[in-house]
């Protein structure tokens, strides 16, 4: 089977953050229907790839594109309907019910004056696809940890982009939300979306991605598949540690 | 639907008892007394809607309940700018036949309240910080204040021209013309109108500046074209009414806990719920005072306003919302 | 900076808003003249110190909002045609005698709608006056005119001269201020030398002076006195420091009633010449406060206190 061509690309792409460069040379490409996992250890640099592939971080040399055209040239609700972002954390307040949120996910669609047709259609399908539609009405900042990345993945769904960019959706979640987070995410890819997803844990990672990124001190330190990227040398160059193959905790992901 | 419907009727009562209220009583009441009246009410109804939808604006943009034009800097500023064109224009009688008085003020105000919003959006980076937005703000208003000070101590033996300038200070709207209103009129409204448009994109701005960004909000034009309403809203405002705080600190939030954060209802709901709370001080203004004359309605705004910012406050704190 | 659509759109909302607002702000000057019907000489336009034009006519329901000209309408034997004068001008004025035929006296900051009910046919304001009462006033139907601010003997004279023309009294209004003029310049004593003074009160510790541009300036030079604060640069009314004073080293010193003994007792005072040698002219504080022909008055005080010094 012909992989699809890449829908993002990333060449050699340098970004500054407060005066200090905190991403050096990456190059990378994804395509649709596939999981790339981010992996490094903590001020690696993968949440501020992750927001420069959204557009959202200027880039000092380099250029991300997407269907060939330079993500920094499109207008933000072109961008939005191309590329979807789902932070670590939400700085929403309260007063917002959850389809409010996930209605946040169509502006990009809707006109100056009325919504687009398929507002609401779209905002129930996202719903549906986080299995989520039963918490429509309930106050945003009343949801669980779990519930609330699941609202904010389908605030993602909603703008209809066809790549996801995820940054850490599973840290500071227990072992059952973490996997049906992953569980969807894998759904999403099998459905045809273009996964970019940041994450911690490198269990997860073997058996979340097609591709992995391990990122060290801003540069790219080993890019492939999980078996070639998570190896004892690797991890040892990045993390300082030593991967012992079967020690600690393995769990399976069902239906990956 | 049912807080804008209790609005409309709250304004519609307020404005009936303003035009019943003054030293004239109904009986002896002729057409010119009555245009008289109309004009006042007018200008209590675009200032009221101004403040309120103002703060509005303002509380969306920082994302801070407390952020209003008089509790930011941004009413000190505009009201520095009338003052300078009210010295101005009796000092210097020559600036009229540059603009007349009635557009001096209003432009004078306008830049007045862009300057302080451009220094509160200059430094206060972090736009979440409410603590830093809500300091800064102190400080402006006292930069402003202190400058307005030093304006009324060059007014010292010019006893009416003092008057003038303290007037305008503790507020009032009982200077207003048929002109003045008619100025401020196509300004209310088309800053109300725009305001309302951006209603849906300070929705998602409630996101924070980045989620904002990723969901196609160009926060960039955002803020500058709140920024400019936000300035023009003010200005009309203080230019009608001069020193009138808190109506943009307290509408908006009472409104908010019924109708929730959706920002095109809210500004709907505040320009009829702040014409209405203006309107009503403007009577008690009016009738409260032993005797012939009038509290300046700015005092009476702060009375019921100053208790309000302290309990709110206190609330939010507790809530761990602050 | 790419501009956008939306830019576009509040950019040309924003001028649109502005052009409106200028549309109905924009007034042309007119001429407001007395009510139709009046009787009495064609009317010829007289120009307010705002810029407008007033016809000049019979007016007889005149509201004074200046206390500075009220002494000259009652010295002109116009008080019969007042209206309503300020309470100040009722009760400290110069004239305040003749204008206690007045039948209304309105206090500080009147409301609109007091002055509206009295159905006055002509409204008097001072230069320092809020040009947007002066405009609602107009919205009203009322002929509004600014005599001005009077802050000199000239600008007295003027202002008197211009009300009498507009009240159709030219050629007693000139005649009234060449006279209060000839008047001031002979109130001095020309026996007397020329020495050098400057006023100051004291209030709350601070020195207030009153110099050039002022009716103190004119009471010094119509006493024969030269005022050393405007020599040395000073105008209008400043905010002195005792160095300042001894840098100007005034031979007398102009005061209100009882400020003498506390100029005299502050530190330093002894380095001012007029201090150390007590030339020091005390004027009642209501008549050093008199503006308009009432200057008149001050003058001879004043010319009486510095026939009385040392």
């Amino acid at each position: 089977m012909n992989a699809p061509g890449p829908v993002l690309t990333i060449e050699a792409l340098s970004v500054v953050r407060a005066g200090r460069e905190v991403l050096h040379g990456i190059s990378l490409s994804l395509r649709a229907g596939q999981v790339q996992v981010l992996i490094g250890p903590n001020g690696s640099g993968k949440s501020s790839l992750a927001m420069a592939a959204c557009g959202l971080l200027p880039p000092a040399a380099g250029a991300v594109t997407v269907g060939g055209v330079a993500i920094t040239r499109l207008a933000p609700r072109m961008r939005a309907r191309l590329v979807a972002y789902v932070p670590q954390r939400s700085e929403l307040g309260s007063g917002l019910s959850v389809e409010q949120v996930v209605a946040m996910g169509r502006f990009a669609h809707d006109g100056a004056w009325g919504r687009d047709a398929s507002h609401h259609q779209a905002i129930r399908e996202a719903l549906m696809q986080v299995d989520a539609l039963e918490l429509a009405r309930r106050p945003f900042t009343e949801l669980s940890g779990g519930e609330t990345q699941r609202v904010l993945i389908a605030r993602a769904l909603a703008t209809s982009a066809s790549i996801l960019i995820l940054d850490e959706p599973s840290s500071a979640l227990d072992v059952a939300h973490r996997l049906g987070i992953l569980r969807l995410l894998r759904r999403l890819a099998g459905a045809g979306k273009a996964v970019l997803v940041a994450l911690h844990d490198l269990t997860e990672a073997t058996q979340l991605a097609d591709q992995v990124v391990l990122l060290h001190a801003g540069r790219i330190l080993a890019q492939g598949s999980p078996q070639e990227v998570i190896s004892p040398g690797n991890v040892r160059s990045a993390y300082g540690v030593t991967l012992l193959p079967g020690a600690g905790y393995g769990y399976a992901l069902d239906g990956c | 639907m049912r807080m804008i419907l209790g609005a409309s009727l709250l304004l519609a009562v307020a404005a009936a008892a303003s035009l019943m209220t003054g030293p004239v009583g109904w009986s002896d009441l002729d057409h010119q007394l009555l245009l008289l009246r109309l004009v006042r009410l007018l200008a209590g109804i675009l200032a009221g809607a101004a403040l309120a939808v103002a703060g509005v604006l303002m509380q969306g943009l920082f994302r801070n309940p407390l952020a209003s034009p008089s509790v930011t800097g941004v009413s000190a500023g505009a009201a520095l700018g009338v003052e300078l064109a009210l010295m101005g224009s009796v000092l210097m009688p020559g600036l009229l036949t540059i603009l007349p008085a009635a557009c001096l003020r209003p432009a004078a105000g306008c830049a007045g309240a862009a300057l302080a919003l451009g220094c509160l959006l200059a430094v206060a980076r972090r736009r979440g910080d409410i603590t830093s937005v809500v300091l800064l703000g102190m400080v402006l208003s006292m930069l402003f204040s202190a400058l307005g000070a030093y304006l009324l101590s060059l007014a010292n033996d010019r006893w009416e021209l003092g008057r003038i300038l303290v007037t305008f200070t503790l507020g009032g709207i009982d200077t207003a013309t048929g002109r003045s209103v008619a100025v401020a009129t196509p300004l209310v409204a088309v800053a109300l109108g725009a305001s309302w448009c951006w209603g849906r994109t300070l929705d998602v701005a409630l996101s924070g500046e980045r989620e904002a960004a990723s969901l196609g909000v160009d926060t960039v034009a955002m803020m500058r074209w709140a920024l400019v309403w936000t300035a023009v809203l003010a200005a009309a405002a203080v230019t009608l009414g001069g020193g009138i705080g808190f109506v943009g600190l307290i509408v908006p939030n009472v409104l908010r806990a019924y109708l929730g954060p959706g920002h095109r209802q809210l500004i709907v709901a505040c320009a009829l719920g702040g014409a209405a709370f203006l309107t009503a001080a403007d009577v008690c203004a009016r009738v409260l005072h032993p005797g012939p004359g009038e509290i300046p309605l700015g005092a009476i705004t702060s009375l019921v306003g100053a208790p309000f910012f302290i309990w709110f406050f206190t609330r939010e704190r507790a809530a761990g919302r602050l | 900076m790419p501009v956008t659509r939306s830019d576009w759109a509040n950019a040309g909302a924003l001028l649109g808003a502005c052009l409106l607002a200028l549309a109905c702000g924009w007034t042309r000057a007119g001429t407001a003249g007395p009510a139709a019907g009046a009787s009495g000489p064609a009317a010829s336009p007289v120009r307010s110190a705002d810029g407008s034009w007033v016809a000049s006519g019979p007016y007889r329901r005149i509201i004074s909002l200046d206390p500075a000209i009220d002494d000259a309408l009652a010295e002109m034997g116009m008080a019969t045609r007042l209206l309503a004068v300020s309470s100040w001008s009722y009760a400290h004025g110069s004239r305040a005698r003749l204008l206690h035929q007045v039948p209304h006296q309105l206090p500080p900051g009147a409301a609109l709608e007091d002055l509206l009910a009295l159905h006055g046919d002509l409204v008097l304001v001072s230069g320092a006056s809020d040009p947007l009462r002066s405009a609602q006033l107009r919205a009203a139907g009322m002929t509004v005119f600014n005599c001005g601010t009077e802050r000199t003997a000239a600008d007295a004279a003027q202002a008197l001269r211009q009300v009498a023309a507009l009240l159709g009294a030219g050629a007693l209004g000139e005649e009234l201020a060449s006279r209060f003029l000839s008047r001031l310049d002979r109130v001095r004593d020309p026996r007397l030398p020329p020495l050098c003074a400057c006023y100051v009160a004291i209030y709350g510790g601070e020195l207030l002076g009153g110099t050039a541009g002022t009716t103190y300036h004119d009471l010094l030079i119509a006493a024969g006195l030269s005022d050393a604060a405007a020599l040395h640069g000073w105008r209008d009314w400043p905010t002195y420091h005792l160095e300042d004073l001894v840098a100007m080293g005034p031979q007398v010193i102009l005061t209100a009633t009882g400020m003498g003994a506390t100029l005299r007792a502050l530190p330093g005072a002894g380095r001012i010449p007029a201090l150390a040698a007590k030339r020091i002219i005390e004027v009642d504080p209501e008549l050093l406060s008199l503006t308009g022909i009432g200057e008149l008055e001050a003058a001879e005080a004043v010319a009486a206190g510095r026939r009385q010094l040392p």
